[in-house]
């Protein structure tokens, strides 16, 4: 118990820190939730004009207004910056400071990512409510085990995609340099989650690599059930494999941060 | 709380890429990687006791800080044992955290965008201080090292001698008994410099605090410290008391004399090595034990008008302990 509320306190500390910090810098956070939805209202364009107000596979020109709305809402919640983060304190020796004190980094880090995914949260769902009744696109089902299932696996892709992100951060305690590894994964990811097109959009071989790759189960299977295009025991399945696939992750967390410790060579001073 | 510091023949070895400059160089280093191992810390031993202050001196890249990192936990030792107030560092025990503290004048862990009041709050949270407890030493400290203007603040518009001065208040809320300080009065104008000792000094007096402290400054080092451990290539050439130090390595003290009218230079050589004469003033080496009869000598037979008697500046006899190993 008494560990639970010294952790809260030390939650509730950090968040008004990272909040301070939000705000210090608005204008950054600001451009930077901008330049999120850039590439999901480029990439919708370009769909649009393709489909010329027809239909493409499954997807009408609703479909795809919804489709790629939802990729910018669920890409902006389980957005994760931690692995640029992770490597600048560890090329620069800052990670000593938070290894000195007697609480883990993780909890910093999370701290700082659930302030930016509730703030993010909040303003798009109040976007969300203004565009409801202005146009149809935007209204998705409201039953209340459909909007469960989306929570669900919103939450298990934040958590997924989170510490993908940080463990390959931590790669620094090997690299030093992350910078290039980041981006060939978000290269990948680019193609594989679905940010480009639905799935069912893709080719085949895509759709069968769709298992073995976590890219789909971090914003594609989220963004299928909002748009409808999943439903019964697919729905279920999914969420089973979200899990796996965080298990995993954690997993690799905790060996990567155990090895990483050793490997560490505080930087400089 | 006791058991002070013990470290039983420790070392930490890197692994260093090398390449040379160029484009040559880079070339060659793209297709085949060399590697050595540099050995930062080399077999050393050494225990401190519970409530001792101790300078820990070294040049540049001599192994003081990567020492104090295993010491604090944060680097893992290539071999060797380490204990810290019974504990071992690597471990990185929360209950050991809470007794310690590191701090390194280069970095810090105050957050940059916001004022350093936040980190202490921080801190609190995370070594859990009692309201009443945080309040009072915050109070101290803040007095103490005159933070109040700096509260404020956000960090990143502070000067390096203020930001130390918060650094310096955030590691210590915890009132850890352990210290570890690297180079603490880095940055400081003398004042502060001095107020920082003081507070060190005090600081180990009420809490009966270990504490192993490295400065560039001597003046920290013979305020602060009875004893000294001497670092250079990741070996200890020297740990004892510093007085011994001096008179191992310094066994002499220097007159300074100014004369009321010029002397024949020749006369001064029978007292000892003349290090420089430009009159009216000269200073002149003299073996310690003869100090006393060569002073009486000199105030009789020379037209001396001033006359002080002085220890060698603490650089130079360090400089001559690391000459004398270097030669060994």
């Amino acid at each position: 118990m008494s560990n639970l509320s010294k952790l809260w306190r030390i939650y509730s500390r950090w968040m008004k820190i990272h909040w301070a910090i939000l705000l210090e810098y608005r204008g950054d956070t600001f451009f930077y939730m901008m330049g999120g939805f850039i590439s999901p209202i480029v990439t919708l364009a370009v769909w649009m004009s393709v489909s010329g107000g027809g239909t493409i596979g499954s997807y009408d020109t609703r479909d795809f207004i919804l489709y790629f709305l939802s990729i910018m809402f669920v890409s902006r919640l389980t957005a994760s910056w931690d692995a640029w983060e992770i490597e600048v304190h560890l090329r620069e020796g800052t990670l000593s400071g938070f290894l000195l004190r007697p609480s883990s980094y993780l909890h910093y880090r999370l701290a700082e990512n659930l302030v930016y995914k509730l703030f993010y949260g909040v303003v798009m769902l109040i976007a969300w409510a203004i565009a409801w009744p202005l146009t149809e696109a935007v209204q998705i089902s409201l039953e209340p085990l459909h909007l469960l299932t989306i929570v669900l696996a919103i939450l298990l892709a934040c958590a997924t995609r989170y510490l993908f992100y940080y463990n390959l951060g931590m790669l620094g305690f090997w690299t030093t340099r992350t910078g290039a590894i980041v981006g060939l994964v978000e290269a990948i990811s680019m193609f594989l989650s679905g940010r480009i097109a639905p799935y069912a959009l893709l080719p085949d071989w895509v759709k069968a690599s769709q298992s073995y790759t976590p890219f789909y189960w971090n914003l594609g299977f989220p963004v299928d059930l909002m748009t409808v295009k999943l439903s019964g025991p697919a729905v279920w399945q999914g969420l089973g494999i979200q899990v796996l696939w965080l298990v995993l992750f954690i997993a690799a967390y905790q060996l990567l941060w155990r090895r990483g410790l050793r490997k560490y060579s505080a930087v400089g001073g | 709380m006791t058991n002070g510091i013990v470290v039983e023949h420790l070392s930490k070895h890197f692994k260093v890429h090398e390449r040379e400059a160029g484009l040559r160089g880079a070339l060659h280093s793209l297709l085949k990687r060399s590697f050595h191992t540099v050995r930062a810390v080399d077999d050393i031993s050494f225990t401190i006791e519970p409530g001792e202050i101790v300078g820990f001196l070294g040049p540049n890249g001599a192994g003081k800080t990567t020492t104090m990192k295993m010491l604090s936990g944060l680097l893992h030792p290539s071999g060797g044992r380490v204990n810290v107030g019974g504990f071992v560092p690597f471990q990185q025990k929360e209950a050991f955290k809470k007794r310690i503290t590191l701090v390194m004048g280069q970095k810090s862990q105050l957050i940059w965008d916001i004022p350093a009041s936040e980190t202490f709050l921080i801190n609190q949270a995370i070594y859990e201080i009692p309201d009443a407890q945080f309040r009072e030493t915050m109070g101290e400290l803040t007095q103490l090292l005159e933070l109040e203007p700096l509260l404020k603040k956000p960090v990143r518009n502070l000067s390096l001698g203020e930001r130390m001065k918060c650094e310096l208040a955030a590691s210590l809320l915890h009132r850890p008994d352990i210290i570890f300080l690297d180079e603490p009065t880095i940055g400081l104008d003398v004042n502060m410099q001095e107020t920082v000792r003081r507070f060190i000094k005090e600081y180990n007096e009420r809490f009966n605090a270990t504490i192993l402290l490295t400065s560039h400054y001597m003046a920290d080092v013979t305020a602060l410290c009875k004893r000294v451990i001497i670092i250079n290539h990741g070996h200890i050439p020297f740990d004892g008391d510093l007085n011994q130090l001096v008179n191992t390595h310094a066994p002499f003290k220097v007159a300074k004399l100014v004369f009321a009218r010029p002397v024949d230079r020749h006369d001064l050589d029978k007292y000892g090595e003349v290090l420089q004469y430009e009159y009216p003033q000269a200073s002149i080496q003299i073996p310690r034990a003869a100090v006393s009869e060569q002073a009486s000598r000199m105030l009789a037979e020379l037209p001396v008008q001033d006359f002080t008697i002085e220890d060698p500046p603490m650089e130079d006899v360090i400089g001559m302990a690391f000459a004398a190993e270097e030669g060994a």
